[in-house]
């Protein structure tokens, strides 16, 4: 029996097999990406074990196929095992055995990129200093309470784990987390108050002057869906209410964006700020002797440093204010723990690699628009972990130095064989 | 290592790697952590995610004086301030005024961009120059420049009169434009408009607005404040949130009440859905059209919309008197609200209050 399974994960059969089916998933998954979006498609076809039901071309069909993961794990194995079958230590196979590791290398730097790299966006305005990047599709509840003087702990759960009736229940929270309701994706509108409405979703903290309403996920890549709870506290002696939890309240960018339109619609600077105000009131609870603060927002990555934004500058070129030339910030590092404290530019192919970390130039309201339109000058840096970087690179070394072996190995044989024939 | 032993040590490996990335390698736990307290703050008004850059935020302050006709139509996006004009046979114009940056000794290309929006040829440098003519504006001197649209059965003619001056590397566009015989009898007060404009480029936000000789009815009010028109006894206070303004009026022993307006640029659901708001305020149930229709009052005989209600709740003994005063494409919601015994007095001077700004 286990001779038999051995024979068919060593067969060049199931590699065909593999890569037909490898071929399939990304022709049906990238077909996909127009029904359900770049990041759904994404993760129900390449990062699942398994696809039980394809979109294709705007027909759900009850076909089952392997995912990605499945694919690529399975390739691994096929190849690994056909290895250990065939393999002999002569010189004549040394460049193939070297071409097969570099693709297992890149097969499993893959599989490791994409289960532990990371891509977090930091985002400050000039002299904001901060010490942790956020998400920029993520969202977590977070709860948080004050330990002393100084310091407040955090219980992050993750939006993706909350479901419609669930609970939420951790060994840090003297009080479960009921949800009610939970949209994927939400729209919020002002309560203004006059306005006809129905009664909010509840008379606690933001939801008397916000209404959110479900709309459909994001599909494309500059869209981003915004996620909203409706969620029940329930302490040890009963429940502490009902409460609207939403990325609108707890993402800098949307809030801030919420004070310029409703400023800009009321034509008033001071009513875009009341309005903002009303959306970022703190939501508190009381268990357990301590005050606990709640708020939806961006996932958050702290780091044992710190950066400030010294300076934000946008050039363009001469005559063009539209074209971009260059994105540069200038940022002060701080590591209390190294006691580092030094200035350093990052700009476009000069990132700052630090703390295994990379944080490239990303994106940045500054220079004359932002000056004309009164912003305060900002970047936002993309923050890239990923312990497998250096794979692919080793990888295709590894399957070229291969390649080229081999080559030259059958090369110097047949030039030597033809002088022997000479 | 025989190769059975070899390949059962294999699968085993493998499987429990399966096992490990099947579970997700728990990406989605709750994590705990300490940091060092933080403020909570908002954040600056910016723009929309992804650094687009706002507009309409901190704007140089601009004063002017009101041509008669003209109507207020606010800030644009890129404009601080825009009129409408009206002249006879339902012929329109507009003003506004915007800066711009980086436009300075740009003369002859903006000539020739005006000039293609009306569908005429482009001039040369020399040309341009000759037709620039002096102006003054805001005490400043400045260029201003005409083109009008060629003769097209089409279109009614068109005609652009632009007024500009440099300052520092900011450039002001004056556009007065419409249908040609309109902005061709306007052109007089645009020029009088220019020479009253005050500019304070300090970063104040709002845009103001000297008062005309004798303002036409249509003109957009300023929100009401504290001034020679607040009724004796009124005291001003700092509005709450979506209010403009807020007033304390005069104790009746322990009765109190307070005035409130607030702006909005719609009628936020219309007269019943407000009323029927105001009511729930002070305990009372909500009233159908029929009963509406019966209990408003009626502000302003050329506009149907200015009303006034009073109620009271005969069991709290609590009392609101409401208007609401469309004006200038934005609603103004006055509320008196308090104690009968405070709030009936001061009907009579909420209701004048509220008759000013017709």
């Amino acid at each position: 029996m286990l001779d038999r399974l051995w024979k068919v994960l060593t067969s060049l059969r199931l590699t065909a097999v593999l890569l037909a089916l490898s071929i399939l998933l990304v022709f049906v998954g990238t077909v996909a990406q127009a029904d359900e979006g770049l990041y759904t498609a994404q993760e129900r076809y390449f990062k699942q074990w398994w696809v039980f039901g394809i979109s294709f071309f705007g027909h759900r069909l009850p076909i089952p196929l392997p995912g990605g993961y499945l694919l690529g794990m399975a390739l691994l194995v096929n190849l690994l095992a056909a290895h250990i079958q065939r393999f002999q230590w002569t010189w004549k196979k040394t460049g193939i055995h070297l071409a097969h590791a570099g693709i297992i290398l890149l097969l499993v730097g893959q599989l490791v990129t994409d289960l532990f790299s990371r891509e977090t966006q930091l985002h400050f305005y000039e002299g904001e200093t901060k010490n942790y990047s956020e998400s920029g599709r993520e969202y977590e509840l977070a709860f948080i309470s004050d330990v002393d003087e100084e310091l407040a702990e955090v219980v992050a759960v993750p939006v993706a784990s909350l479901t419609a009736g669930g609970e939420v229940r951790h060994e840090r929270l003297p009080f479960r987390v009921r949800v009610k309701k939970v949209w994927r994706n939400s729209e919020p509108s002002f309560r203004a108050p006059a306005q006809e409405h129905g009664p909010p979703l509840t008379t606690n903290g933001i939801a008397p002057h916000f209404d959110f309403r479900p709309v459909p996920e994001a599909k494309t890549m500059d869209e981003k869906s915004i996620p909203t709870a409706l969620i029940e506290i329930v302490g040890a002696n009963g429940s502490l209410g009902d409460w609207v939890v939403s990325g609108w309240a707890g993402d800098d960018h949307l809030v801030s964006a919420i004070r310029s339109s409703y400023g800009r619609q009321m034509r008033s600077a001071q009513m875009g700020d009341a309005i903002a105000r009303r959306l970022t009131q703190p939501q508190t609870v009381s268990a357990g002797g301590r005050d606990y603060s709640f708020t939806l927002r961006p996932v958050r990555a702290y780091k044992p440093f710190s950066l400030t934004l010294l300076k934000a500058t946008h050039t363009t070129y001469p005559g063009r204010p539209d074209i971009p030339k260059d994105f540069r910030s200038r940022v002060r590092l701080q590591n209390p723990e190294t006691g580092e404290n030094r200035e350093l530019e990052i700009y476009m192919n000069t990132p700052l690699r630090y703390g295994g970390l990379t944080f490239y130039q990303y994106q940045m309201a500054a220079g004359e628009m932002a000056r004309q339109a009164g912003a305060t000058p900002s970047s936002t840096l993309q923050v890239v972990r990923n312990p497998a970087w250096l794979t692919p690179y080793a990888g295709c070394l590894i399957v070229a130095a291969g390649l080229t072996f081999q080559f030259m190995y059958h090369l110097v044989g047949f030039l030597s064989q033809r002088r022997r024939v000479a | 290592m025989n190769r059975s032993n070899f390949v059962s040590r294999a699968c085993g490996a493998l499987g429990l790697s399966f096992v490990l990335l099947a579970t997700g390698c728990g990406r989605e736990e709750p994590k705990v952590y300490r940091i060092p307290k933080e403020s909570a703050a908002l954040p600056p008004a910016q723009g929309l995610p992804h650094g687009h850059p706002e507009i309409n935020t901190a704007k140089p302050k601009l004063s002017w004086t009101l041509p008669e006709g003209w109507v207020e139509a606010g800030a644009g996006q890129m404009s601080l301030a825009n009129f409408n004009l009206s002249g006879d046979g339902g012929k329109q114009a507009q003003v506004s005024v915007t800066p711009l940056q980086g436009l300075a000794g740009k003369e002859v290309p903006i000539v020739n961009m005006w000039r293609h929006q009306v569908g005429l040829p482009e001039l040369a440098a020399e040309e341009v120059q000759r037709q620039l003519q002096e102006v003054e504006i805001a005490g400043e001197p400045g260029k201003m420049f005409e083109v009008a649209s060629p003769p097209d059965a089409s279109n009614p003619p068109m005609r652009i009169v632009t007024a500009m001056v440099h300052r520092g590397d900011t450039s002001w566009f004056y556009k007065l434009q419409g249908d040609a015989d309109l902005v061709a009898a306007q052109k007089p007060a645009f020029v009088a408009f220019l020479k009253s404009v005050k500019l304070d480029a300090s970063g104040a936000t709002e845009t103001a607005r000297e008062t005309a000789a004798t303002p036409p009815p249509t003109e957009a009010a300023p929100v009401a404040e504290a001034s020679s028109k607040t009724p004796p006894g009124w005291r001003s206070v700092p509005p709450g949130p979506m209010q403009s303004s807020k007033f304390l009026i005069p104790e009746q022993g322990s009765a109190k009440g307070e005035v409130t307006i607030s702006v909005f640029p719609n009628s936020t659901g219309g007269t019943l859905a407000n009323v029927n708001r105001w009511r729930g305020q002070i305990g009372l149930s909500p009233i159908g059209e029929a009963e509406l229709a019966k209990m408003i009052t009626r502000l302003d005989p050329r506009n149907s919309e200015v009303i006034l209600v009073d109620m009271t709740n005969p069991d709290t003994r609590r009392q609101l008197i409401g208007a609401i005063l469309p004006k200038g494409g934005q609603w103004y919601f006055y509320k008196l609200m308090g104690d009968a015994e405070a709030v009936a007095p001061q009907k009579e001077a909420f209701t004048a209050f509220v008759k000013a700004e017709l």
